[in-house]
């Protein structure tokens, strides 16, 4: 292909043994008086694939080059100690024997009641209380054993691990020239890793503090606060409580309040243009070039109703965003 | 051709630095290692005197709270209430499973055994010293838990995979006795006969603690035959009533060689004589009395915070104190100067206040012990009075007392505001106010600044005095039947303390020797051994919410609570008796239940991870 395409397949599989962990098994007697070192037991391993491409073209007097790069890696805890479960529960909620780390369990939201006769009528224990602390547009969750009430064994794997980075990370950069103007413009991106809200994020008023501007802007409420008769009017969110993070909306990690995240954002762009040779000479100047160049200008993800970026981690949405910047600059070469 | 050359020489210089063991085989510069410390006695000095320092101790000047967890003292600290809230004692306290200690201090004796560069005698001395401190935390397990693995030498698992070879069975607790007395015995000639060394051991120490622990095994011997159910069929916990006049004998010979030997003498160095037994234990300058102590340094890191804690808050340095109260059960104990028991009247027999011009009129006429273990109302400390008043009693029986210290209200007919109750408190409720009505005064330094957080004091801690060899030496011998010779060892220490009469022959009962001890060693961290051992603890603390006895002098007189005692003025303007104090007893608010001191307590559980990492080991009696 005239060389126009150039571009690198790496898998890498590591595999760690010998892990430090302790024997529970052989028990020393105190009277020693100490305890025994860990012992190389335990096993993980790191696997994934890293992969990128360039082409270079040119359409009339437009020369470009176009690249991506991608990669993917996910840890994998594989064997510990002989490892013991009290019940096939224990061993299904509780193993990480050969299982992916960080996996995210929670409840699955099915929907929001919808009028108080629904309430009223709903047979599964949705709140533990019997339902009495609900209200419309209040969560419902997905009784997945069947037994009619919401607690921990209809917890289930809802998403992928949210405390490290994305698991698929990729980035696509182009650069374009045309006469005297020229263009770079750097994506990057991540995906296969989750957002969750919580405390600031998911409670209103947590800690008797403020509450986020979407939770007052589209919730459920009733047509007149001062009266109780009156209907009620349909959002997005629950009806607000008063730092109420002990109620069954809030008290769970649901997929309600955990976002799968996919984002790209670009990373750097700059335009710049050269002026003509001849107009530089006469002022005794090699090369004039006007730019722009931006860093984190945009992004395009699922966080933007919440006002916050997708590369923070804290599930508080406290922590400090990256910085957006705008510079405008002329290059002068003499 | 250059290039090559100058490369396999770089190579050459790197492989030959390399080779070189000096490059690799680096001294550490953060710590010492063996073959550097046992080449030095003041290394060696370092190491055991850290082991010194870590023998546990169950009620010291380093944890005042616990004094206040049996019937000695009141805490009055807001987080310590708890302790007159409980309504039994776990069967967990107490207990104690350091093992970790052993090791260290069997890998001591292990090394210095084999030390071949210290000079013989101070490595006996070295090695003797490492013995005492193996048998004296022996001898701290054994009364809390009874008969423990007798582990004399470091043990390693050897990661084979089957860790069964390393378990030992608890011995009998006699076993641990006799093993704490013979090694007493074997060590005493490897260690000076000096009565100035204090914090070391010495051979005036080994007698000290050998006539204790023989003492101990005695009355365990005797007196637990009265529970018989607080024993184990193998002799884990018991030691068998036989045995008794044999310890007996020993604990008396082992005192009275002390005591004989003339190296210590009762401290006597002031006249007034509570001056005198306060200073006795804060005075460090050629004390005659105390045997073995536990030393503090101002400056040096190593201070203790006893007085900080307790100072009285009218005259806190810092802004903390008047934690430990005693008890009004303590303070009703010390007898009258005609050897006599009477509890505090606070009233006439035709029902009104006996009134007091000075507070500290109530208490006169006691044992001298009395004033120097307690700071009552009107006593003073660092040259200051104290202010310890609860408020003012009207003529109607009207109370009227603030919520704070040297709280200001107006009486009624008068028109400006005044103080309603002492700066010392007592307030209930209020920590650091003197809740029971009285403040600690035994151990309470009086230089300047020991008050303060960032200074603190350098009283020590005595372990051993003479007073106590005294009253092993009482108790020995009147349990072997010599009342004259208990009744010249008690007569001793109380004539130190002003009660000049002396008691008789038929003076001397088991109430006599249980009482002396009580008043005289009072706050040392006696009181709960002796209970165990006299098998009384679970008589005295049966859980019963009783009121406050009235026969002080009685050894098995419950007194599951504390009480207290507080002075009100008395206030009736134009009456005879206008400004005097009354005086009160009282329950403090905090005091809501009962201790109770269960069959299971004598022996502290050995919890369930002690007995599954080794199934030989048998549980205490009593604790299903």
């Amino acid at each position: 292909m005239n060389s126009k395409i150039s571009g690198t397949v790496d898998y890498f599989n590591r595999k760690r043994s010998g892990l430090p962990a302790d024997k529970y098994d052989v028990l020393v007697p105190s009277e020693i008086g100490y305890t025994l070192p860990k012992e190389n037991l335990n096993s993980d391993a790191i696997s994934g694939l890293e992969a990128s491409i360039n082409y270079d073209g040119k359409v009339g007097q437009i020369t470009y080059t176009v690249g991506g790069n991608v990669s993917y890696a996910r840890e994998k805890f594989m064997n510990s100690y002989k490892p013991r479960f009290n019940n096939s529960w224990d061993n299904y909620r509780n193993s990480s024997e050969n299982r992916y780390t960080g996996i995210y369990w929670g409840y699955e939201n099915i929907g929001q009641f919808q009028s108080i006769e629904q309430i009223n009528n709903y047979p599964i224990n949705n709140d533990g209380q019997g339902n009495k602390t609900m209200l419309p547009g209040d969560l419902m969750y997905k009784d997945v054993n069947g037994d009619g009430k919401i607690d921990g064994y209809d917890e289930r794997p809802i998403g992928f691990p949210r405390d490290r980075n994305p698991i698929l990370n990729f980035g696509i950069n182009i650069s374009m020239a045309y006469k005297a103007f020229d263009l770079k413009a750097d994506f990057s991106g991540g995906s296969m890793y989750s957002y969750n809200q919580n405390w600031e994020m998911r409670v209103p008023y947590q800690n008797t503090g403020n509450l986020l501007k979407a939770f007052y802007e589209d919730r459920w409420h009733r047509a007149d606060p001062l009266d109780l008769n009156s209907a009620w009017i349909p959002g997005k969110y629950p009806a607000l409580r008063f730092n109420d993070g002990g109620h069954s909306n809030y008290n769970k990690n649901s997929s309600y309040w955990l976002t799968n995240m996919q984002y790209i954002r670009l990373r750097t762009f700059e335009v710049g243009y050269t002026l003509p040779k001849a107009l530089t000479e006469k002022a005794k100047l090699q090369k004039v070039r006007f730019y722009v160049n931006t860093y984190n200008l945009f992004s395009l993800d699922k966080l933007i109703k919440l006002g916050v970026e997708p590369e923070i981690m804290d599930e508080n949405g406290l922590q400090y965003p990256q910085n957006k910047l705008v510079n405008l600059g002329i290059n002068l070469s003499f | 051709m250059k290039k090559y050359s100058i490369l396999l020489l770089l190579l050459m210089s790197l492989a030959w630095g390399c080779n070189d063991k000096a490059f690799l085989d680096k001294q550490p510069t953060n710590i010492l290692v063996d073959s550097q410390i046992w080449a030095d006695k003041s290394l060696v000095l370092s190491v055991i005197a850290d082991l010194y320092d870590r023998v546990p101790e169950f009620q010291t000047i380093t944890n005042w709270s616990e004094f206040a967890s049996l019937d000695e003292g009141f805490a009055s600290n807001a987080g310590d209430y708890g302790r007159h809230k409980n309504t039994e004692y776990g069967y967990g306290e107490w207990s104690n499973w350091d093992y970790g200690l052993i090791r260290e201090v069997n890998m001591f004796i292990e090394k210095c055994g084999t030390a071949d560069k210290l000079d013989p005698a101070v490595k006996a001395q070295f090695l003797a010293e490492g013995r005492f401190i193996r048998a004296n935390i022996y001898f701290e397990l054994v009364k809390r838990m009874g008969g423990v693995p007798l582990i004399l030498e470091p043990m390693t698992y050897d990661f084979s995979g089957d860790p069964t070879y390393l378990r030992k069975p608890r011995s009998k607790e006699v076993e641990i006795y006799d093993f704490i007395i013979k090694e007493l015995d074997e060590i005493k000639v490897d260690l000076p006969k000096s009565s100035v060394i204090k914090s070391r051991a010495t051979q005036g120490l080994i007698l000290a603690m050998k006539s204790r622990v023989c003492l101990y095994a005695a009355s365990i011997a005797k007196y637990g035959v009265t529970t018989p159910t607080v024993t184990l069929p193998a002799g884990e916990v018991g030691i068998p009533a036989g045995l008794a006049n044999g310890y007996y004998q020993k604990a008396l010979a082992a005192a009275e060689e002390l005591i004989n030997s003339g190296d210590y003498s009762l401290y006597r160095k002031k006249e007034n004589l509570s001056e005198n037994f306060s200073n006795l234990f804060i005075d460090k300058g050629n004390n005659p009395e105390a045997i073995f102590v536990r030393d503090f340094k101002l400056k040096s890191g190593k201070v203790e915070p006893w007085t900080l804690q307790n100072q009285p808050w009218s005259q806190a340095e810092d802004l903390e104190g008047g934690r430990l109260n005693p008890s009004l059960n303590l303070v009703q104990s010390f007898e009258k100067l005609d050897n006599t028991y009477e509890t505090y009247a606070t009233k006439k027999a035709d029902g009104d206040y006996i009134y007091f011009s000075n507070p500290k009129d109530m208490f006169a006429n006691r044992d001298a012990r009395l004033e120097g273990t307690v700071m009552l109302p009107g006593s003073f400390y660092k040259g200051k009075q104290l202010d310890i008043w609860a408020g003012f009693l009207l003529a109607d029986g009207t109370i009227i007392k603030g919520d704070n210290f040297g709280a200001r209200k107006t009486l009624p007919g008068k028109t400006a505001a005044e103080y309603v109750v002492g700066f010392d408190g007592p307030i209930d409720n209020l920590e650091f106010s003197a809740q029971s009505g009285f403040y600690v005064r035994k151990y309470m330094d009086l230089a300047v600044g020991s008050g303060q957080r960032g200074v603190m004091s350098e009283v020590w801690w005595i372990r051993y005095r003479l007073g106590e060899i005294y009253l092993n030496a009482a108790e020995a011998a009147f349990e072997l039947g010599n009342k004259a010779k208990a009744a010249t060892y008690m007569n001793t220490v109380r004539e130190r303390a002003g009660l000049i009469i002396p008691l008789t022959e038929a003076d001397i009962t088991f109430d006599r020797v249980v009482h002396e001890r009580k008043v005289e060693l009072a706050f040392e961290g006696h009181e709960l051994w002796d209970m165990k051992r006299w098998r009384l603890a679970h008589i005295i603390w049966n859980g019963q919410s009783t009121e406050l006895t009235t026969n002080p002098g009685k050894a098995d007189e419950v007194s599951t609570r504390v009480f207290g005692m507080w002075p009100y003025k008395y206030y009736n303007p134009g009456g005879a008796n206008d400004g005097k104090y009354v005086f009160q007893k009282i329950i403090p608010a905090q005091v809501t239940n009962a201790h109770r001191f269960r069959l299971g307590n004598y022996y502290s559980d050995i919890n369930s991870t002690i007995r599954n990492n080794n199934p030989l080991i048998t549980r205490n009696p009593n604790q299903e």
